[in-house]
C-alpha cells in the first residue's frame, strides 16, 4: 500500500499517531488475552505519558527551539506543586494556589536566568541543577512552611463536585473507571498538553520564534540586525518553566501529594531522556519520547512474559527489572541516553539536519 | 551563639572535608579543561572508589587483599622494566598499548609504584607500628632529596635517575610505615575508578572526540554514564548506606579544636596525593604534556604529541583521585550510597568553576575553601544547608566572576 | 568632503594583553560616501572595525553615531540605531532558509514580542517583510535560492547574503569587513557595483575593509591607509596612492 506523499510535518504527526494508537491497542489486545490490563491501569498509563510529555515539553522549547540546556527543569515543577500546596495549607482558594505555582516558576525561570543565560551552555545547565537542588533542600528543610519531608496531604481538589456526578461520571462508568482523579487529571493533562503545544508551535513559527531559531544558530549574527539575544533566551527559559509547574501541580492532584522527593534530579533527567528519545528538533519529540519511553515500560508489565517456555521466567525478571522503578529503571535511563546519543542523536520524529549543519 | 572554639572546629572540619573535595575536583577540572567535557560522571568515579575499598577491606580477607597487591605490584614492575629495557621506537602509532612502548619517566613511575606496593604489602605482615615516625620523617626526607636533585640535575640537563631512585626509596619507606588494610584497599579502590574511566574513555569518550560531538552530545552522554555506573554499583552492592565499622581511637586536642585520626589521615594521604600530582605535572614528560595540552590544545596536536595516549593517562590521573577521595569518604563522617557520587557532583563543580577551570591548583584552592564554607554553615546556621550552601557559592560565583580565580573560560 | 560626518570615532585604542592593536584613531564617514580602509597585514584594520561596530569595547576614545554617544554600546543596540555590519567569514543561519535569514533583519517587527507573537496581529506586518526581503534578495541576486537552507548556499552567496541581511536593516550606516574575499573577480565586481548603488540611492555612509587595493582605489571616495594601529595616510584615493608613506608601508616599493 502506498502512502500519499505527505509533507515532512504531516510525517512526523503520523509517526506519533501511529505510536500513541500502537500504543494503547496492543495493550488492549493483551488485555483481552491475559486479562493484565484494566480500565485503571491503561488509565494510569495515559496519565503519566501525558504529565511527562507536559513536561518535556518545556525542555524541547527551551532546547530545541533557544539552545539553552536546562537541567533543573524540575525545581519549575516544584515551585508549580508547592503553590498549590501552600494554597491548602493557608487556607486560600485553589485558583490562587495555580497563580502562585505559575507566577513563582516563572520568576524563578527570571531569577535564575539573568546571571546565567550570558554565560555558555554547560554554565546555566551546571547552574540550573544548582538551583534545583536548592529549592528541593528549601522545601526539606522549612519545615513551618511545607511541612518538610512529611508532605502536604489530602488537600482539596478542584473540580470533585464535577467529577463525580452528571455527564462525566457517566462517561467514566461507561469506559469502567473511576471518574475523578486520576482519569479526570489524566484528560485535563492532555487538554493542557494540547492547549500549550498549540500555542508554542505557534509561537516557533511566529516572528519570535524566528529570532530565537537564530540566536541558538548564531548569536552574534542575531546580535547584530538589532536583536538582543538576552532578552529572548530569558523569555523561552521563562515560557518553558509553565508546563513544569503544570506538571507538578496535576501530578500533586493526581496523586494527592506533594514531598520534596517527587523533585529530584532524577526526574529532570526523565524528562531529557524523553525529549532526546523522542526527538530534540521538533516539539513534537516530546509527546513522542514520552508515548514511547512508557509505552515500553507498560508493555513490559503487561505481556506476562513469564508465560513464555523455558525462557519466560529469566526474561521477565530482567525486564521487569529495568522497566519497574529503581536501579534497574535509571540503569535502562542511562543507556537509553548514551545509545540514542551515539546511534541515533535524532531520536524516533527528530530530523538529522536540524541537529548539525555544517558545524 | 556559637564560640570563637566552635569556628574553629568548624574550620578544622572544613579543611579536611576540602581537602577531600579537593582531590576529586582537580581530576573534574582538567577533564573539563582539556577534553571540554563537564563530566556529569565524574562524581560517580568517587563511589567506584569507596565501593571498591568497601570491596577489598570488607569482602575480601587481608591475606587476598596482599595478594591482589602483591599481583599488582608485579605487573606494574614487569611492565615498568619491559618499558626501561624496550628500545626507544620513534615515530610510534598513535594510540598503541603495548607495554614495551613506554616513555622512560613512566616505566619508572611503574617501577616505584610497583615498589611502593610491594613495600605497603610487606608493611602488612611487619608493621612499622613503632617505628612509623621515623619511617615516615625518612621518607620525608628521601622524598624533599629527590625533588632538590630532580631540579638540580634537570637545570644542567642531565637525566634524574637519581632522584626516581630517592624518590622511589622514600616512597617504598612511606608505603611500609602507612601500610595498614585501609591504605592497601583504598589504593585498590582507587584502581578500580581508573579502569571504569578508561573503559569509558573507550568506549564512549573516545569516538564522540572522533565525531567532533557537540557540548549538549557531552552533557546528555555523561549524564547517561553518571546513571549506568551509579545503578551498577546500586545493582551489585544495593541502594543502601555503607555500614562500617571504624575503630575507636582517641582524638587529639590541638588547641581549642579536636582533631579525629581520621580527619588526619585524610589531611596526609590528601597532601601527599597533590604532592605527587604537584610533581607529575612538573617533573615528568607526560605531565608537562598534558600541561601543553591544557594551555593550547590546537598546537599541541600539531606538534605532533599522541593526544589519545595523553587522554588515557589524564583519564587514569583524574580517576586515581577521585577513587582515592571516595574511598577517604568514609573517615568524614559521610554516609555513602551509590548516589553519593550525585550528591557530591554539583559541589566538586562548584570548587572547579571557583578555582577556574582547567586549573589543578585552583580547584585544590577552591576545594579547601569550599570545603569550610560547607563546615560553616553547617555548624553556624544548618546541617540541612550544607550542601545548598556548596550550591550558593557556585552560583554566586557565575555571577561575580565567571572565570574563577584562577582564570579560566567565562564566555 | 561636503556633507558633516554621520559616524565619527575619535582617540580609538584597543590593547590586547601587552600588544596595543589600534593606537589613537580617528574615523569619520559621511553620509553618502564610500569611505576604504587598507593597510597591511596586522595594521589593525580588523579590530577597529569591531570597535566601530561594537564588537569590541575599546579601551579609550569615543564612537559617535548621528550625534549620539554610542561608544560601548552592544552590537544589537547600534543596528537598532542604524548600524549595519557585514562578518568577514559570512555568517549564514545555516539551518534557517534564505528567506528568514533575511526577513529577520527587518527592524521594527512587532511579532518579535512575545505577546504580539500569540495573536495573529502579526501577519500582515511579517507579509510585508516578506515582500522586502524579496526585493532585497533579487537586488542582489539570490532570488532562486529563497527557500533554501542558507547552509547550501555557496561562499560566495553567502557573501551575498551578507549583504542583502545588513540592507534589510535601512541602515544609515554600513560597515562592510572584506566583502569581496575569496570571491571570484567577476561576482567582486557584482558585489562593488551594488555597495556603489547602495550609497547613491540610499545616500548610506558606507565604511569598507578590504585587501583588494585596486578595487578600493576605484570605488571609494575617500581611503584610509592603517599601519600599526593609527592611521598613516587619509584622503582622496590619488592622493594617498601616491604618498610615499603608503608604497613604502606595503612591503617596500610595491605600488599601491
Amino acid at each position: 500500500m502506498k502512502l500519499p506523499a505527505l509533507s515532512r510535518d504531516g510525517r512526523e504527526w503520523a509517526v506519533v499517531a501511529a505510536l500513541a494508537s500502537g500504543v494503547f491497542l496492543l495493550l488492549t489486545l493483551i488485555s483481552a488475552r491475559n486479562g493484565s490490563v484494566s480500565g485503571e491501569f491503561l488509565v494510569g498509563v495515559a496519565l503519566t505519558m501525558a504529565l511527562f510529555a507536559l513536561l518535556a515539553l518545556g525542555l524541547s522549547l527551551q532546547f530545541g527551539l533557544a539552545g539553552l540546556i536546562n537541567f533543573g527543569h524540575i525545581g519549575f515543577a516544584a515551585i508549580g506543586a508547592y503553590g498549590v500546596g501552600l494554597a491548602h495549607l493557608n487556607g486560600w482558594p485553589w485558583f490562587a494556589g495555580v497563580a502562585l505555582g505559575l507566577l513563582g516558576a516563572v520568576a524563578l525561570a527570571i531569577v535564575v536566568g539573568i546571571p546565567t543565560l550570558r554565560l555558555r551552555e554547560d554554565y546555566l545547565a551546571i547552574a540550573t541543577i544548582g538551583v534545583a537542588e536548592i529549592v528541593r533542600t528549601i522545601a526539606l528543610s522549612e519545615v513551618w512552611l511545607t511541612r518538610g519531608p512529611f508532605g502536604i496531604y489530602s488537600f482539596p481538589l478542584p473540580g470533585r463536585d464535577f467529577a463525580t456526578s452528571g455527564p462525566w461520571a457517566a462517561l467514566a462508568a461507561s469506559l469502567g473507571v473511576v471518574p475523578y482523579s486520576p482519569f479526570f487529571v489524566a484528560v485535563l493533562a492532555l487538554v493542557l498538553f494540547g492547549v500549550l503545544y498549540w500555542t508554542f508551535s505557534r509561537l516557533a513559527r511566529s516572528p519570535w520564534g524566528r529570532v530565537l531559531r537564530a540566536i541558538r544558530e548564531d548569536e552574534d549574527v542575531a546580535g547584530a540586525v538589532g536583536k538582543n539575544p538576552f532578552r529572548f533566551k530569558l523569555q523561552a527559559l521563562a515560557l518553558g518553566a509553565v508546563p513544569a509547574a503544570l506538571y507538578g501541580m496535576l501530578y500533586a492532584w493526581a496523586f494527592a501529594q506533594i514531598i520534596p522527593a517527587l523533585f529530584v534530579p532524577l526526574v529532570t533527567f526523565y524528562a531529557w531522556t524523553i525529549v532526546v528519545v523522542g526527538g530534540v528538533t521538533t516539539l513534537r519529540g516530546a509527546l513522542a519520547g514520552s508515548i514511547a519511553f512508557w509505552g515500553l515500560t507498560a508493555f513490559a508489565r503487561v505481556l506476562r512474559l513469564e508465560t513464555i517456555p523455558v525462557v519466560g521466567g529469566p526474561l521477565e525478571s530482567v525486564v521487569g527489572f529495568l522497566t519497574r522503578p529503581g536501579p534497574g529503571q535509571e540503569l535502562l535511563i542511562g543507556v537509553l541516553l548514551v545509545l540514542v546519543m551515539l546511534h541515533r542523536p535524532q531520536g524516533i520524529v527528530g530530523r538529522r539536519e536540524e541537529l548539525r549543519f555544517g558545524r | 551563639m556559637a564560640s570563637i572554639a566552635d569556628v574553629i572546629q568548624y574550620g578544622v572540619n572544613g579543611v579536611a572535608l576540602g581537602s577531600v573535595i579537593a582531590l576529586a575536583a582537580i581530576g573534574l577540572t582538567l577533564i573539563y579543561g582539556i577534553l571540554n567535557l563537564a563530566n556529569f560522571a565524574h562524581g560517580d568515579l568517587l563511589a567506584v572508589g569507596a565501593y571498591g575499598a568497601f570491596f577489598f577491606s570488607v569482602s575480601v580477607p587481608p591475606v587476598e587483599a596482599a595478594f591482589w597487591a602483591l599481583g599488582l605490584a608485579v605487573v606494574l614492575a614487569a611492565v615498568g622494566v619491559a618499558g626501561l629495557l624496550a628500545p626507544p621506537t620513534r615515530g610510534r602509532s598513535a594510540g598503541s598499548w603495548r607495554a614495551g612502548l613506554l616513555e622512560p619517566s613512566e616505566a619508572r613511575a611503574a617501577v616505584v609504584g610497583a615498589a611502593a606496593l610491594a613495600a605497603a604489602v610487606l608493611g602488612l605482615s611487619l608493621p612499622a607500628r613503632g617505628l612509623a615516625l621515623p619511617a615516615l620523617a625518612g621518607a620525608l626526607a628521601l622524598g624533599a632529596a629527590a625533588l632538590v636533585v630532580a631540579r638540580r640535575r634537570t637545570a644542567r640537563g642531565r637525566g634524574s635517575d637519581v632522584a626516581w631512585a630517592l624518590g622511589g626509596g622514600g616512597t617504598a619507606l612511606a608505603a611500609w610505615a602507612l601500610a595498614s588494610p585501609f591504605f592497601l584497599a583504598a589504593a585498590l579502590g582507587a584502581a578500580a575508578a581508573v579502569v571504569v574511566a578508561v573503559l569509558f574513555e573507550a568506549v564512549v569518550w573516545r569516538p564522540l572526540r572522533a565525531r567532533r560531538a557537540t557540548i549538549l552530545t557531552l552533557l546528555i552522554v555523561s549524564i547517561g554514564v553518571a546513571f549506568i555506573v551509579r545503578n551498577a554499583i546500586a545493582i551489585r552492592f544495593g541502594s543502601d548506606f555503607l555500614n562500617y565499622a571504624r575503630p575507636l581511637e582517641l582524638p587529639w586536642r590541638v588547641g581549642p579544636a579536636i582533631f579525629t585520626v581520621d580527619q588526619a589521615t585524610t589531611l596526609v594521604v590528601a597532601a601527599a596525593a597533590i604532592a605527587g600530582v604537584h610533581a607529575f605535572l612538573a617533573f615528568t614528560r607526560t605531565g608537562k604534556a598534558l600541561r601543553a595540552l591544557a594551555d593550547n590544545p590546537d598546537l599541541a596536536r600539531l606538534s605532533g604529541m599522541d593526544v589519545n595516549r595523553l587522554v588515557v593517562a589524564l583519564w587514569i590521573l583524574a580517576a586515581g583521585l577521585a577513587g582515592l577521595a571516595g574511598a577517604l569518604l568514609p573517615l568524614n563522617n559521610f554516609a555513602v550510597s551509590p548516589g553519593v557520587g550525585f550528591t557530591l557532583l554539583l559541589t566538586l563543580f562548584a570548587a572547579v568553576i571557583l578555582g577556574g577551570i582547567g586549573s589543578a591548583y585552583g580547584a585544590m584552592a577552591g576545594g579547601l575553601v569550599i570545603g569550610v564554607v560547607m563546615e560553616l554553615v553547617a555548624g553556624l546556621a544548618s546541617p540541612d544547608y550544607k550542601f545548598a550552601a556548596s550550591f550558593a557559592v557556585l552560583i554566586l560565583v557565575l555571577l561575580v566572576r565567571p572565570q574563577g580565580i584562577l582564570g579560566g573560560r567565562a564566555t | 568632503m561636503a556633507a558633516e560626518a554621520i559616524l565619527e570615532a575619535k582617540g580609538l585604542r584597543k590593547a590586547f594583553g601587552g600588544a596595543v592593536a589600534v593606537a589613537d584613531m580617528d574615523v569619520a564617514v559621511a553620509p553618502g560616501e564610500i569611505v576604504g580602509l587598507i593597510g597591511p597585514n596586522g595594521a589593525g584594520k580588523t579590530t577597529l572595525f569591531n570597535l566601530v561596530a561594537g564588537a569590541l569595547e575599546p579601551d579609550g576614545g569615543r564612537v559617535t553615531l548621528a550625534g549620539e554617544d554610542v561608544t560601548g554600546l552592544p552590537a544589537h543596540a547600534l543596528a537598532k540605531r542604524g548600524l549595519a555590519r557585514t562578518f568577514q567569514l559570512s555568517r549564514a543561519l545555516n539551518r534557517m532558509s534564505v528567506l528568514d535569514n533575511v526577513a529577520l533583519a527587518a527592524p521594527d517587527q512587532p511579532g518579535e514580542r512575545l505577546a504580539v507573537a500569540i495573536t495573529p496581529f502579526w501577519r500582515k506586518r511579517e507579509e510585508a517583510v516578506e515582500d522586502r526581503a524579496r526585493e532585497v534578495l533579487d537586488f542582489v541576486g539570490l532570488s532562486a535560492k529563497l527557500d533554501d537552507y542558507a547552509g547550501s548556499l555557496s561562499g560566495g552567496q553567502k557573501k551575498l547574503l551578507e549583504i542583502a541581511r545588513a540592507l534589510m536593516l535601512e541602515p544609515k550606516v554600513l560597515l562592510l569587513d572584506e566583502p569581496m574575499a575569496g570571491v571570484n573577480p567577476t561576482l567582486a565586481k557584482g558585489i562593488m557595483e551594488r555597495i556603489r548603488a547602495i550609497r547613491d540611492e540610499r545616500g548610506a555612509a558606507i565604511l569598507i575593509v578590504e585587501h583588494d587595493i585596486e578595487s578600493i582605489m576605484a570605488n571609494s571616495d575617500r581611503v584610509i591607509v592603517m599601519a600599526e594601529g593609527t592611521t598613516l595616510a587619509a584622503g582622496d584615493p590619488e592622493t594617498v596612492r601616491n604618498d610615499p608613506r603608503v608604497i613604502e608601508a606595503y612591503l617596500g616599493g610595491r605600488e599601491p
